[in-house]
């Protein structure tokens, strides 16, 4: 029930021929030289209107008859146990409907849940929250990540080491993260845990210390970058009821599913006694993972008190619990040849994720250069502070600044060009990033431009231009469905349940089934969010066009064969006669032909319905994990930054990045440019002003708020000059693979080698504050002079 | 705190004209103008003691007051405690829910309504002071459902949006530029957003979309 | 926020009145700031007196005789910036007003409220820090992370005075205009140099005002002829930040031209300093290197380094020594009409 096909593969004129098997029943799989009408064009988003009217209805927005108002009380320590809580104070308050209180006798970080309370209004339930007498005894925390490294430290989860055979078993607000960290994972020393045993993106290879042995230059060098929250503009909410024994929740999860068995299991029910939806979600960035402990503390309230309750996240607690990616101090080795060859790349990365694990940032070491010595350790440090979870592109943004600027370090110490550096170690796996590579210099004027000397021009005003490579993995998710519903009316519905925090997870499925029907993408009407409909997993991981637009495309394939065959019978021609042309009309080779309301008109009964099913890559996955596959083929970026620094104050103006991008097929251009131009600008933010500041006092995060925790705004804005290369894979009927989370990786590295090339000064710490700016050059001009009375001893002798 | 203070209302219900939330002045307004004219009123001896003694305006709340709001053209009078800003007022007793709490203290723009034509933060505006104002909103853009501002034309053409949560406060403070300048350069729409934080990094669209809607190239972005 | 009664007087002797009656009353004007902290319960009034439709307190208006300009304390920044007379005359303000906060922001926040906002000090603002400003024990920042904090005046409490308009209104040798509705509304004129307080005067305020006093206008003395002014400020982040560090420089030069003093010689400087200390501070070591020179850059490098003297950082907030030195030297520079560089990385 197979048949094997030709399809053209490669990039631009790097164009062959790859025979693959496939299923009957799937679609002729385009290929780099198929023509298509809407996919690949500049579509506008299809829920476009809603937003700009103020009409789309965010979890925020709900408001549902007799609904209550959630407040939950979070713990002001960030290490206290709780002796008692007295709630009656609370529940005199007007208003006050419900109180719970949780079942947690520690707290291990500020803003971790202690109790919940319903009230008639926002303000009555703020009014109750503060009424709840909770008494704590604070105890010794650490949120400090060197100090919670040091053998003395206050440990942060107790029972890892003994009671738990040495690693730390977790419930409620911690969760585990990496797959690393699993039951064989390392054991606990103190609140260090490590090395991770394994990696999702790659593995150790060739031998390191004998590489750098022979090497002619070896860059050891340490960089460190801060604690970034996701920010995401819709804090984490809820509303939730119960109907005649179901649960009802409108949640801003962005896995509708995955909510509903956290919320059965939660419960005790049964899957279909939950019932999981949304509409919009106010951005997601890798966070709205869970449904947990917010939806569910709602749920719980409106179980007590018989009516809707609806619970979102203040800015603070969103800063506090809602995640966030995580600090890290990375200590990289790089060893190179003369002539140019990478000879090694060592990693030894500390990194926090808080009470929380998954702070690896090893994937660039593994993934970037086709370096045969490559060896990555990844150590996980845990802190009182609110655990980290996967945050776009999680470890890429920092291990890529990490490696990257050691590479330009390299390239300096070598006297080689760092376009030419990258174009030799870093194209053999991504042969079409020489391509990115080439139209990036030429669009930065890179060999023009670029004074190999660096901190060339007069005066404190200067100017400089660098690179940096990214990479991705072509992850999907197999076992992804997607339901197509033609009605007798000829509209058309497509149903799965991921969901739509902003990507255009609705106009990539509708272009995919508009193209397959002939029809337009505002003809076909997607719904998502609901988890009674056809599972597909949430964006994260960079997934979503690569997981859902085929088996769209093939719901879409299979209910047109339906329609061809009805169309067959009515015209009186063999179904493989027939084909369905643009505005819906069926046509067959004798010239007969239906439009589409007609051929719809000739259903049964009042509509049909086919699902389709993201089967693995044609070719088969690299890695597979339990919900989560990797294609053969990588992701390739390059990245180039102009800057302008004013070396007496420490500034940085980030003047230009030109960045070219491979996502395997561009899917849509205008949709496309967005998510890359807000990968930079995510990456930008991070790299320049971002930082969460823990307080050491007290342990209490400073700039919870927008106030003190600085996010890059339009006056930061620098030219972006965005460029696509479509690389076709020939993997599944769409071949598209995924743009949001390269996106962010070479920014800063980019950014942070063109300083270099601007002033001769390396800045290896994030963000990079006017401080540390005037830190760098101070390092430098240090560095000149010992050179200059090093140079004059030698004339001497 | 969790108790009942000295509830200034309270002292306040003895005295009619305080608690009614009538003032003593539209009283008389109204009384003068009805009964005797203007003229009479001039040489009234009780507005000699208006003067003389300046009237104290009534004390509202802390219970809830009625608060009269002309929100796109309409008046909605909306029983509320005079603790609750616009933004309150406006997403959790009007169902506008376009407009979006964010940071909740003015520094994201995420809220950012019309108020007598100028864009501020609703978070940071108490409800019963926006009073006698006219308020915008991003419901208040598009004329009728057909009819979108061609603002927002623009943000569905040049993509000026992702996740859409920091639209509305966008399209507010690009609303308000193209009022008061027809053709801004890039340079003002940057500073005219620039207190309207994107979590999506969509400000390049934002700022290509202004510039469509005012007549000018959008690719005066990339250069 | 707790729940609050309110009222709103509609001329100042209501408004007056109102506060003579309530004399807890808390005013509200733009209430960008009072709403911030009523929202951290930092603030927990029972009254709320709004006094923003005030129109005594509106407009801005020349003094026919002295040529001194007149604020209403309740003028916006937005106001205040596009203000032709201000951009003119006195374009250090015009410059501070224009580039504070957000557009949205500068269309509430009146300057009057500028000058009486509550520290901007991370500590004070969250309500779980019981610091000396709050009736505590002890200042939080002298300990902890003190990034943003004094280099001056800081051995008490290390807040910076958070009003942006106080650097230059200083500078312009500026007066307040209070009434207290305690003493029958009588309106006096605090010149600014008496208004601040330091921690060591009163650490629960940082101003003379005491409850129910209210500012009703700015005065600001007309500037001798050729006078050179600029406010300029060091920020992180350009779209919206706090400022690192402030300058205003006000550059009188030489009234009288002969061979011996040519006209731009400064007769007098006037240096004032932001977010450095707990009060706008005034740089009288800096002025007193102008005095008298032409300004050259050498001549403003010294007026940076002197601006610095004195400064005492904490373990997190040394990067402003340097920063401050090279903003004194530019806006000194650009007072003068001589700054050197085409570009700079820094903009209000």
């Amino acid at each position: 029930m197979a048949r094997k096909v030709t399809l053209r593969v490669g990039y631009q004129n790097n164009l062959s021929s790859e025979t693959r098997t496939i299923p009957d029943d799937e679609p002729l799989p385009w290929d780099a030289t198929t023509e298509l009408r809407v996919v690949g064009k500049p579509v506008p988003r299809v829920d476009a209107r809603a937003k700009v009217t103020g009409q789309a209805k965010y979890t925020h927005d709900v408001k549902l008859p007799g609904m209550l108002y959630g407040v939950i009380v979070r713990s002001p320590y960030a290490a206290a146990g709780i002796q008692s809580i007295d709630i009656a104070a609370a529940e005199d308050l007007p208003g006050v409907r419900a109180v719970y209180v949780l079942d947690r006798r520690r707290v291990r970080f500020q803003g971790h849940e202690v109790a919940a309370i319903a009230a008639d209004t926002p303000e009555q339930a703020e009014d109750a929250a503060r009424a709840i007498e909770v008494a704590y005894a604070p105890g010794p925390f650490v949120v400090d990540f060197e100090m919670a490294m040091r053998a003395d430290a206050p440990v942060v989860m107790e029972g890892g080491r003994a009671a738990a055979g040495g690693r730390v078993r977790v419930q409620g607000g911690i969760r585990l993260v990496a797959a690393a960290w699993a039951d064989d994972g390392p054991k606990q020393n103190s609140n260090v845990f490590g090395p991770a045993k394994r990696s999702l993106f790659g593995s150790n290879r060739g031998d390191v210390p004998h590489a750098v042995q022979i090497a002619d230059e070896v860059i050891e060098q340490e960089f460190r970058t801060p604690v970034q929250t996701h920010s995401c503009l819709e804090t984490h909410a809820a509303v939730a009821y119960w109907e005649a024994g179901r649960l009802i929740v409108h949640c801003g999860a962005k896995s509708v599913t995955k909510a509903r068995a956290e919320l059965a299991d939660y419960f005790g029910l049964s899957h279909t006694q939950v019932h999981v939806v949304n509409t919009f979600i106010g951005g997601h960035f890798g966070t709205k993972s869970s449904s947990l402990p917010y939806a569910a503390l709602a749920a719980r309230l409106a179980k007590q008190t018989g009516r809707p309750v609806k619970i979102a996240l203040s800015r603070k607690d969103e800063h506090l619990v809602g995640g966030n990616r995580p600090q890290n101090r990375m200590q990289v080795r790089v060893a190179g040849m003369r002539d140019g060859t990478l000879a090694a790349v060592e990693l030894t990365n500390y990194g926090s994720a808080g009470a929380g694990f998954g702070a690896g940032a090893s994937g660039p070491f593994f993934s970037i250069y086709d370096c045969v010595h490559v060896r990555a350790a990844d150590y996980d440090v845990l802190m009182n502070t609110g655990p980290s979870c996967a945050f776009r592109a999680p470890g890429h943004p920092q291990g890529a600044f990490a490696l990257e600027v050691a590479i330009d370090m390299l390239c300096a110490r070598l006297g080689y060009d760092p376009v030419e550096f990258r174009l030799r170690n870093s194209c053999e796996r991504t042969p079409w990033r020489a391509e990115e590579l080439r139209i990036g210099a030429e669009r930065m004027g890179w060999h023009d431009r670029r004074d190999p000397m660096p901190a060339a021009q007069d005066g404190p005003i200067k100017r400089g231009i660098g690179v940096a490579n990214s990479v991705w993995y072509s992850v999907y998710s197999p076992g992804a469905q997607v339901e197509v519903q033609v009605n007798k009316d000829g509209s058309v519905i497509a149903l799965t349940s991921t969901s739509a925090p902003g990507a255009g997870s609705r106009t990539v499925i509708a272009q995919a089934i508009a193209e397959e029907l002939g029809l337009e993408p505002h003809q076909i009407d997607v719904r998502l969010s609901d988890s009674d409909y056809p599972y597909s997993p949430a964006p994260g991981g960079s997934r979503l066009t690569s997981t859902v637009t085929p088996p769209a495309r093939q719901a879409a394939y299979r209910v047109k064969q339906r329609l061809l065959s009805y169309a067959a019978r009515k015209l009186e021609v063999g179904p493989d006669t027939l084909s369905l042309q643009p505005g819906g009309m069926v046509v067959s080779q004798s010239g007969k032909r239906l439009t589409w309301a007609e051929t719809c008109g000739l259903l049964p009964g009042g509509k049909t319905v086919a699902l389709g099913e993201r089967a693995e890559d044609y070719s088969g996955p690299s890695v597979s994990f339990s919900r989560i596959s990797m294609g053969q083929d990588l992701i390739a970026g390059v990245q180039f930054a102009e800057v302008t620094v004013d070396e007496r104050i420490g500034q940085v103006r980030v003047d230009k990045i030109v960045a070219v991008q491979d996502c395997g097929r561009v899917f849509n251009p205008l949709l496309a440019e967005s998510q890359l131009q807000g990968g930079i600008i995510n990456a930008l933010s991070f790299g320049l002003f971002e930082e969460r500041v823990m307080d050491g006092l007290e342990g209490r995060m400073l700039n919870p708020d927008f106030l003190f925790y600085k996010i890059a705004g339009p006056r930061e804005m620098p030219q972006l000059d965005t460029v696509f290369l479509n690389v076709y894979h020939g993997q599944t009927n769409t071949d598209a693979r995924n743009l949001g989370e390269p996106a962010k990786v070479a920014t800063i590295a980019a950014v942070v080698n063109a300083i270099y090339n601007a002033t001769g000064a390396w800045v290896t710490q994030l963000p990079i504050t006017p401080g540390r700016v005037l830190a760098a050059l101070a390092e430098r001009d240090r560095a000149l002079e010992a050179n200059v009375r090093a140079s004059k001893a030698r004339a001497r002798a | 705190m969790k108790g009942k203070k000295t509830d200034p209302a309270a002292s306040a219900a003895h005295n009619p004209d305080l608690s009614s939330g009538l003032t003593r002045r539209s009283f008389l307004k109204g009384a003068g103008v009805g009964t005797a004219g203007l003229s009479a009123l001039h040489f009234s001896p009780l507005v000699t003691q208006v003067e003389d003694r300046p009237e104290i305006p009534p004390l509202l709340g802390p219970s809830p007051v009625p608060v009269r709001l002309e929100v796109n053209g309409r008046t909605y009078t909306v029983n509320v405690e005079p603790r609750l800003t616009l933004a309150d007022v406006l997403r959790d007793h009007l169902d506008l829910t376009g407009t979006k709490v964010i940071c909740d203290r003015g520094a994201c723009g995420g809220c950012t309504v019309l108020l007598d034509n100028e864009p501020v933060v609703s978070c940071m505006q108490l409800a019963i002071a926006a009073q006698g104002k006219s308020i915008r909103t991003v419901e208040g853009l598009a004329q009728g459902a057909e009819q979108l501002d061609p603002l927002q034309e623009a943000f569905i053409t040049h993509d000026a949006l992702q996740c859409g949560f920091c639209t509305p406060g966008m399209l507010m403070s690009c609303r308000a530029l193209l009022d008061r300048t027809r053709q801004p350069t890039l340079d003002e729409i940057k500073t005219a957003v620039s207190g309207n934080l994107c979590r999506c990094g969509t400000y390049p669209h934002v700022f290509a979309a202004v510039l469509a809607a005012s007549g000018q190239e959008p690719n005066l972005v990339k250069e | 926020m707790q729940r609050f009664a309110y009222t709103q007087p509609h001329t100042l002797a209501a408004a007056t009145a109102v506060l003579a009656q309530y004399p807890n009353g808390t005013i509200k004007a733009g209430g960008v700031d009072l709403l911030d902290l009523l929202k951290e319960r930092l603030v927990t009034p029972e009254i709320v007196v709004d006094i923003s439709q005030v129109p005594e307190c509106q407009g801005i208006r020349l003094d026919a005789d002295t040529g001194a300009l007149r604020i209403g304390s309740l003028t916006t920044f937005t106001q205040l910036a596009a203000s032709a007379v201000v951009q003119e005359q006195w374009p250090a303000l015009a410059q501070v007003a224009g580039g504070a906060a957000t557009p949205q922001i500068r269309n509430q926040a009146t300057l009057g409220g500028n000058l009486c906002q509550r520290p901007r000090c991370w500590y004070f603002r969250q309500e779980d820090y019981p610091c000396l400003k709050k009736g505590g024990q002890q200042c939080f920042a002298l300990e902890g992370d003190n990034r943003s904090h004094a280099i001056f005046a800081n051995q008490t409490c290390a807040m910076t005075h958070p009003s942006g308009a106080a650097v230059p209104l200083l500078a312009y040798a500026a007066s307040v205009h209070v009434i207290d509705p305690k003493k029958g509304g009588q309106e006096r004129l605090i010149p600014l140099a008496d208004f601040f307080l330091s921690p060591e005067q009163d650490v629960r305020r940082e101003n003379v005002l005491t409850s129910g006093e209210v500012i009703t206008a700015i005065r600001v003395p007309r500037p001798a002829p050729k006078t050179g002014s600029v406010y300029l400020n060091l920020k992180h982040k350009q779209s919206f930040d706090w400022p690192i560090v402030e300058a205003a420089v006000v550059l009188v030069p030489s009234a009288r031209q002969s061979d011996s003093r040519p006209e731009n010689i400064v007769q007098e400087a006037h240096i004032v300093l932001g977010s450095v200390a707990p009060t706008p501070l005034r740089a009288a070591r800096a002025e007193a290197v102008l005095q008298g020179n032409l300004i050259t850059e050498a001549i403003a490098d010294q007026a940076g380094q002197a601006a610095t003297q004195g400064a005492a950082p904490l373990a997190l907030n040394g990067e402003k020594i340097p920063l401050l030195a090279e903003l004194v030297r530019r806006a000194v520079l650009k007072a003068a009409g001589k700054f050197p560089y085409a570009d700079e990385v820094m903009s209000l």
